[in-house]
């Protein structure tokens, strides 16, 4: 029976504890050195390790800074909020997904800016008041209130 | 000619009758709400921005005249400074997309607020003709009362030129 036939598509979570991968080594006899196991138990120490957590999050931080200089740059003549967002700096910041939303939150902070529809897009919520529309450090406010009552960190 | 904020490559027109830096850059409103006199908000028919309930949410000519029509604000056929009036343009690109507005001055000259940058005091509408804004697409006006007229005049005769 080959490697590929023993397993199905698994949740992400699952490949990364060690004991799923120690069970798959045993159930393909793949306890020899270099086989499945131990290689296995190398990928666990790898994404498990601090050191490359901490890689990980500077890498997407900076790619997180680079794209908002750039989109900045870009539309520092801008009024239409609809161009802006289509930008595809601003696109690519969306889809960082949820680990872009401490830099966003870091960023709106420090410089806001429009950051509301990726975080919007991002979270699924609107914590905004209709009134508050238009009104930047209303919104800025809303949002950094909404990130501390779901104790999100930035 | 001087160009502070480097903006001549954009706004090639502007080398034509320069202009003036007047306020520091700011995201707090845009062009839009400048034209309106106002500086707490950012104009736009957008879920994320400040549209009078009057006017319709798109982006249309139609959309932005009623929204400055909510301001009392009626369409005219031209730039030229009229003592009575206060006058907009409003800009929109090729497609006939809005793009910008800007406020005439008591003096004649015009202010416009650059995005999320600095407002500048430039010589007429057709100095911020560009690829970015387009063109004037619309001219608006709406009068002035007694003392709004009195205050132009003074402001004409001894404020900044």
């Amino acid at each position: 029976m080959s490697f590929a036939a023993t397993i199905r598509p698994t949740p992400l979570q699952e490949f990364l504890v060690e004991d799923f991968y120690n069970a798959i080594g045993d159930r393909v006899g793949g306890s020899e050195p270099g086989g499945v196991a131990a290689r296995s138990r190398y990928a666990c120490r790898h994404y498990f390790d601090p050191v490359a957590i901490t890689r990980r999050k500077q890498i997407l931080e900076e790619s997180f800074r680079r794209l908002a200089d750039d989109w900045l740059e870009k539309t520092a003549f801008e009024a239409s909020l609809s161009d802006i967002i289509k930008l595809p700096a601003y696109q690519a910041i969306i889809e960082l997904g949820e680990e872009a939303v401490p830099f966003l939150l870091r960023e709106l902070e420090s410089r806001p800016n429009f950051w509301f529809a990726a975080l919007r897009e991002i979270t699924k919520a609107n914590p905004v008041a209709d009134k508050d529309k238009g009104h930047l450090g209303k919104m800025t406010q809303a949002w950094l209130r909404w990130a501390k009552e779901q104790r999100i960190s930035w | 000619m001087t160009d502070p904020l480097g903006v001549f490559k954009i706004f090639p027109h502007l080398a034509n009758g320069g202009y003036r830096v007047s306020s520091a850059s700011t995201s707090g409103y845009n062009c839009i709400a400048w034209a309106a006199a106002r500086d707490d908000r950012w104009w736009w028919p957008h879920p994320d921005g400040f549209w009078p309930p009057e006017a319709p949410l798109n982006e249309t000519l139609e959309a932005f005249e009623a929204a400055f029509a909510s301001l009392g604000y009626v369409r005219c056929i031209d730039y030229s400074l009229e003592r009575r009036y206060e006058k907009i343009a409003i800009y929109a690109s090729t497609a006939g997309i809005p793009t910008h507005a800007a406020r005439q001055l008591p003096t004649g000259r015009w202010t416009s607020k650059l995005g999320r940058s600095e407002d500048i005091e430039h010589s007429s509408p057709d100095a911020l003709i560009s690829n970015n804004y387009g063109a004037p697409a619309l001219f608006m006006r709406r009068r002035l009362g007694v003392f709004q007229v009195a205050l132009r005049w003074f402001w004409a005769k001894f404020g900044r030129a």
